[in-house]
């Protein structure tokens, strides 16, 4: 099996470390060896740096592979942001010559290299390919088939190489959680963003118009809960709960999950051991069907 | 003759050059801190009989820049320097320059930057009526990131992640048994170092408008 470097990402090292735990613990149960990327920095997150200073996001990316390429480890994160900006930064730079020359001549400083040998992996392919849909459909101990789950897998899980690739990380992302066994239902606005980088622009917007609109429909769906696969659409969807009841009255309650914290429990590890009553939506109402399996 | 001039103001102005641009034969621009541009400016006009041209000024929001054109036999060089709004005062080429006596004065009319040691600052465009506090071409202090965003900046620069590691979060990590603080440039100074020679490296604190000292925004 490949030996990966994790890039746990901001938000998930001090806002969401529920998530941690519960890939920590999978990963564990499924034997996957993975480091910690030593000395990493943020991504650095796809919004702020990338709009005002692109040469700073190309080369704080670079480092954080080069971090990765020296210990020749494939790079993997469990954050959709953090995926956008390795995999953008990472082909762009295997392909445009000049620019690599000029972000090297900038890492040289730190004496750090982009080589470009490193793939940027998301979970959803190394569950799918390392270790496989069938092993892990064997090791489910929890059926969660008295769960109803709503499904968003961010617009950066559709980053893809082709074209074609495009939906094969969304359907990967479903495919994990059907086999937790839990009972899907659509709402028709998966595909619709969270959010969250609207802020930059209208937190106002970003909140009644997108976040609640989304979340509107996932109440009327009778979803149990929200699955994501992205720890800032995760704060976005929880944090953003709490603004929408604390400025315009709005509550809709809908606990959220990562979707590793959702197969850790299928997989028999406790929502205490994982630290899911840290979740800042109301991921308690759904405690019990979680643990009654 | 580019080159040549671009080496003997990098070797006399030491810390103090930035860098310098060619952007086609003919023309020359070196960036200096503003305390250098007197020394850069006499070097010019001693050494190879520079004709101060003009001087433009431009508001960029979180700073002035003054731009100095002088013109060699077949070449233009510009000086450029960033003057600060927080302190808008530069040394005044006029006691050695004579030719820039009314452009410093209509800048400081303009953009109340004040050119320190000039002989003759009275006002020269706008009238005496004028309000003192009102520079017609210099706007309000603002930088490139939105109120939303600077936080994001300012945790991004001082510590490597744009969160701050909460005792909270600290201690839910240590609840979960997974490692209180991970080995990022949180726990890694080494690693920060290296994060904050890179945004130095492209300039990007200069651009966003990061103040080290204080680890904030100027704005």
């Amino acid at each position: 099996m490949k030996q990966y470097a994790m890039l746990w990402g901001c938000t998930v090292q001090t806002r969401v470390p529920s998530i941690e735990a519960a890939t920590r613990r999978m990963l564990d149960i499924f034997g996957v060896n993975v480091r910690d990327l030593e000395g990493a920095s943020c991504c650095p997150e796809p919004y702020t740096s990338a709009l005002i200073g692109r040469e700073l996001w190309y080369a704080l990316a670079a480092r954080n592979i080069s971090l990765a390429e020296a210990r020749k480890l494939e790079l993997m994160t469990i954050c959709n942001g953090c995926y956008d900006t390795l995999f953008e930064v990472n082909e762009t730079l295997k392909q445009d010559d000049s620019l690599r020359d000029k972000i090297n001549s900038t890492l040289l400083k730190i004496g750090k290299e982009f080589k470009g040998t490193s793939e940027i992996r998301h979970i959803v392919e190394m569950l799918d390919e390392d270790i496989g849909l069938d092993r892990i459909a064997a090791s489910v101990r929890r059926p969660l088939s008295n769960l109803r789950v709503a499904l968003h897998p961010g617009c950066h899980l559709y980053r893809s190489k082709t074209v074609e690739d495009y939906d094969r990380k969304p359907k990967i992302f479903e495919n994990l959680v059907r086999l937790t066994g839990v009972q899907l239902v659509e709402y028709g606005l998966e595909k619709m963003c969270c959010g969250y980088p609207q802020r930059q622009a209208d937190e106002e917007m970003a909140l009644k118009e997108t976040l609640a609109t989304k979340l509107r429909r996932i109440q009327e769906s009778q979803a149990d809960c929200l699955v994501v696969v992205c720890p800032g659409c995760c704060v976005q969807f929880e944090y953003g709960q709490i603004e929408l009841r604390q400025r315009y009255n709005l509550d809709f309650g809908v606990p959220v999950l990562h979707l590793v914290e959702l197969m850790a429990v299928a997989l028999g590890v406790s929502a205490g051991e994982i630290g899911l009553e840290t979740h800042r939506s109301p991921v308690r109402k759904i405690t019990a069907k979680l643990e009654g399996g | 003759m580019e080159q040549e001039i671009t080496a003997k103001l990098k070797k006399r102005l030491k810390e103090a050059f930035i860098e310098a641009v060619t952007p086609r034969k003919g023309r020359l621009t070196i960036e200096a801190s503003k305390e250098s541009i007197l020394q850069a400016a006499e070097y010019l006009s001693g050494e190879y009989g520079a004709r101060l041209v003009t001087i433009s000024a431009t508001d960029l929001g979180l700073d002035i820049q003054l731009l100095y054109h002088f013109s060699i036999p077949k070449i233009l060089v510009n000086l450029k320097t960033i003057v600060p709004k927080e302190d808008l005062r530069i040394a005044s080429l006029t006691p050695s320059i004579l030719g820039a006596n009314w452009i410093e004065r209509e800048i400081h009319d303009l953009f109340g930057i004040e050119f320190e040691g000039h002989p003759d600052p009275r006002r020269l465009i706008l009238s005496y009526e004028w309000p003192r506090d009102n520079m017609p071409l210099k706007g309000p202090k603002k930088g490139l990131a939105s109120e939303f965003q600077k936080p994001t900046m300012e945790n991004l620069l001082s510590t490597g992640q744009i969160f701050p590691m909460s005792l909270m979060a600290k201690r839910q990590r240590v609840k979960m048994k997974i490692p209180e603080v991970l080995p990022t440039t949180i726990a890694n100074p080494e690693a920060l170092d290296e994060l904050q020679t890179i945004v130095k490296g492209v300039r990007f604190d200069g651009k966003v408008g990061y103040d080290w000292k204080t680890k904030k925004m100027r704005y």
